[in-house]
């Protein structure tokens, strides 16, 4: 099997990350917070030290900004739904993810927000003309994603943020796809809150996300419960991370989180886009000259497009598409990818989409099969 | 080690202490026992090898919170 999947999870994960999840089962096997014994201070520095490492690599301003959850759909919910309150109004994308999308239209069916969608434009200056025009006085937050899931188009966050100082707004940013492939600097870019998965980019394992979020303790929290601290008041701490981190962590998970970001920082996050981004032109061009293959963005732009490519064989549907190449050993994702507001933008309500997702442990080798097995298909 | 025992609200904020201090050459050793409770119950302890004094200063610069001090029995 060539796994071109890792826009839903990068696959395979490095040898470290394998080695350090092991060694987790083993060797920190106790509940980090709770208790003073040797193995659970050892454990507790484990999740520590990766805290440490994502507060570094983000920029976060403190290391207990740094929250982990199951998943960058729990973090964008704890943020969307923490810092909106009765009366807001918040702005988000035409191309978010369900999970940015969701939570927005529960609250609003809920009575408790409006919400707008802001028509990303060709370039930064359209994108910002369009979002001055939907701001409100009681806008509270623009929430948006740095990268779409299944089109690869990046939204010029710089220039959204700046919008949201102006306007005195709450700025979200859903890293979904660009945590460990783009830079991310949460100073330098004004975000308020950081929401990525820890499986994807990163490398660690599924069940981890994290939340990094600027003076967290304003929240109102989803979740209440045991966090190892102040455990005679009845009432969730104040303080960070522990007001938004109820309940027991995925340990191992954080543990082997922690030695995949160590794998991005060794490879080096430039040195990771610039082979994904490689790739995912010679698989662009490979598509391009093909008859009978649909393209729905144009050639891929240094820094403006993830390694990410919707395509679909003339006369089949996404989900069609990529079913028969996972009979010649292409492991994609067809259909709609969880982004139905993407879809309507690019015309494909329809079809759906078959999408290639290009990982640091893809190959030309690999792109050069893709191409040729798809060009088979297209006779 | 003898010193003063800074009590924090978290482990987080205990292993903060910790690596902060690290950075000055100062050794610390985290407990956790109800001998260090907080008023609000669980709590840890960072047991440091320097003068309070010198601990709460850059305890206080890093913006780690504590919740009280106490000495040693």
């Amino acid at each position: 099997m060539i796994y071109f999947d890792n826009a839903a999870t990068t696959f395979p994960k490095p040898a470290k990350v394998v080695a350090a999840v092991n060694q987790a089962m083993s060797l920190y096997g106790a509940n980090p917070g709770r208790s003073g014994h040797k193995m659970s201070l050892a454990t507790a520095e484990q999740i520590y030290n990766c805290r440490e490492k994502l507060a570094e690599l983000f920029h976060a301003n403190r290391v207990e900004d740094v929250v982990f959850t199951q998943n960058c759909t729990q973090s964008l919910n704890i943020a969307i739904k923490g810092i909106l309150r009765w009366g807001d109004h918040a702005i988000i994308s035409d191309l978010e993810h369900n999970s940015v999308l969701r939570p927005m239209e529960k609250l609003k069916n809920d009575g408790l927000i409006t919400y707008d969608i802001l028509k990303i434009g060709q370039d930064a200056a359209e994108t910002v003309a369009r979002l001055e025009k939907l701001i409100r006085p009681n806008t509270k937050l623009i929430a948006v994603t740095h990268g779409s899931n299944a089109f690869g188009i990046c939204v010029p966050i710089e220039a959204i943020s700046n919008v949201a100082k102006k306007h005195g707004c709450y700025f979200l940013v859903d890293s979904a796809q660009s945590a460990g492939v783009l830079p991310i600097d949460i100073q330098k870019l004004g975000i308020d809150f950081l929401c990525m998965p820890g499986h994807k980019g990163l490398y660690g394992p599924s069940g981890t996300g994290v939340l990094i979020a600027n003076n967290g303790e304003r929240f109102n929290t989803l979740i209440e419960g045991g966090t190892g601290s102040v455990s005679l008041s009845y009432k969730q701490p104040d303080f960070m991370p522990d007001r938004l981190e109820s309940g027991t962590l995925n340990t191992i998970g954080i543990i082997g989180l922690s030695a995949g970001i160590d794998f991005v920082n060794q490879t080096g996050l430039n040195a990771i886009y610039e082979h994904e981004f490689e790739l995912t032109n010679m698989i662009d061009s490979g598509l391009r000259n093909i008859p009978g293959v649909i393209l729905y963005t144009a050639p891929p732009r240094k820094g403006q497009n993830l390694p990410v490519i919707s395509f679909n064989l003339s006369g089949k549907k996404g989900d069609e598409t990529a079913g028969l190449l996972d009979e010649a050993g292409f492991a994609l994702r067809g259909g709609f990818h969880c982004a139905p507001l993407a879809h309507k933008k690019m015309g494909t309500l329809e079809s759906g989409t078959a999408r290639v997702s290009i990982g640091a442990f893809n190959t030309k080798i690999q792109a050069q099969a893709f191409c040729n097995i798809v060009k088979k298909f297209s006779k | 080690m003898d010193g003063p025992i800074f009590i924090v609200n978290s482990v987080t904020y205990a292993m903060r202490a910790e690596k902060v201090l690290q950075k000055f050459g100062i050794t610390s050793k985290i407990l956790r026992s109800s001998k260090y409770q907080t008023s609000s119950g669980c709590g840890y302890a960072v047991k440091v090898n320097c003068p309070e004094e010198t601990a709460a200063d850059i305890f206080n610069r890093a913006g780690i919170k504590v919740v009280s001090v106490v000495e040693e029995d």
